[in-house]
């Protein structure tokens, strides 16, 4: 979200208007959100793997 | 007046940019769904590592479960990785993800087939059968929204 709002105001800025059409873009798919959720599983499956690879290790 | 003309095509090129990321809803829900199966991923092994500790299931069963569980998280993995580079699910970024879970969606069925034989405590052989199944139903939703099922 702070992302989101930091790039309407540099739009807004250069082209007052753009900033209306990027909050109908985000409120209609949301897609906005994928990098977030991406980050989110990849840092979990990483974890994941240390995890299983630490037990695995611990118990040759 | 040039530095005015100047911003204003910076912005139009980042919202065209933007525009481009923004146009695919399925992309979403690949994104939300691999984040489910990390978690749900996490959610196995801890349970079978506890269960492990508690003398529940035994060290050969655990190593199983936890090398399938690998498999799953590498391809989740590599799967995040691809997904952040495309802005849409064209036909070729379709295969390529179907080609990189098709093996972790068949490492997980094979256990939710024979994965907890070993476990002889009910109630943790029922616990980890329902998160494994939970696990494989979020691949194969992902499987069914790449291949335009959503």
């Amino acid at each position: 979200m702070p992302l989101a709002l930091a790039l309407i105001q540099l739009f807004n800025t250069a082209s007052p208007g753009i900033a209306q059409l990027i909050l109908l873009i985000k409120k209609k798919d949301g897609t906005i959100a994928v990098m977030p959720l991406l980050d989110e599983a990849g840092k979990d499956f990483a974890d994941n793997i240390s995890q299983a690879q630490e037990w695995l290790k611990a118990h040759g | 007046m040039k530095l005015k003309r100047r911003s204003q095509i910076a912005a139009l090129i980042a919202l065209a940019s933007l525009l481009v990321a923004c146009n695919d809803a399925t992309l979403a829900q690949v994104a939300k769904d691999l984040d489910i199966a990390a978690k749900t991923v996490g959610a196995v092994q801890t349970t079978v590592i506890q269960a492990n500790q508690a003398k529940l299931i035994p060290d050969s069963d655990t190593k199983l479960i936890l090398q399938a569980c690998i498999q799953v998280n590498q391809a989740g993995q590599e799967a995040v990785a691809f997904t952040k580079t495309i802005s849409q699910l064209d036909e070729p970024s379709r295969t390529k993800l179907v080609n990189l879970l098709t093996p972790a969606i068949t490492s997980v069925g094979n256990l939710v087939q024979n994965g907890t034989l070993g476990i002889k405590d009910q109630g943790t052989q029922q616990r980890i059968q329902l998160l494994l199944s939970s696990l494989q139903a979020t691949l194969s939703g992902i499987q069914i929204a790449i291949s335009g099922g959503n």
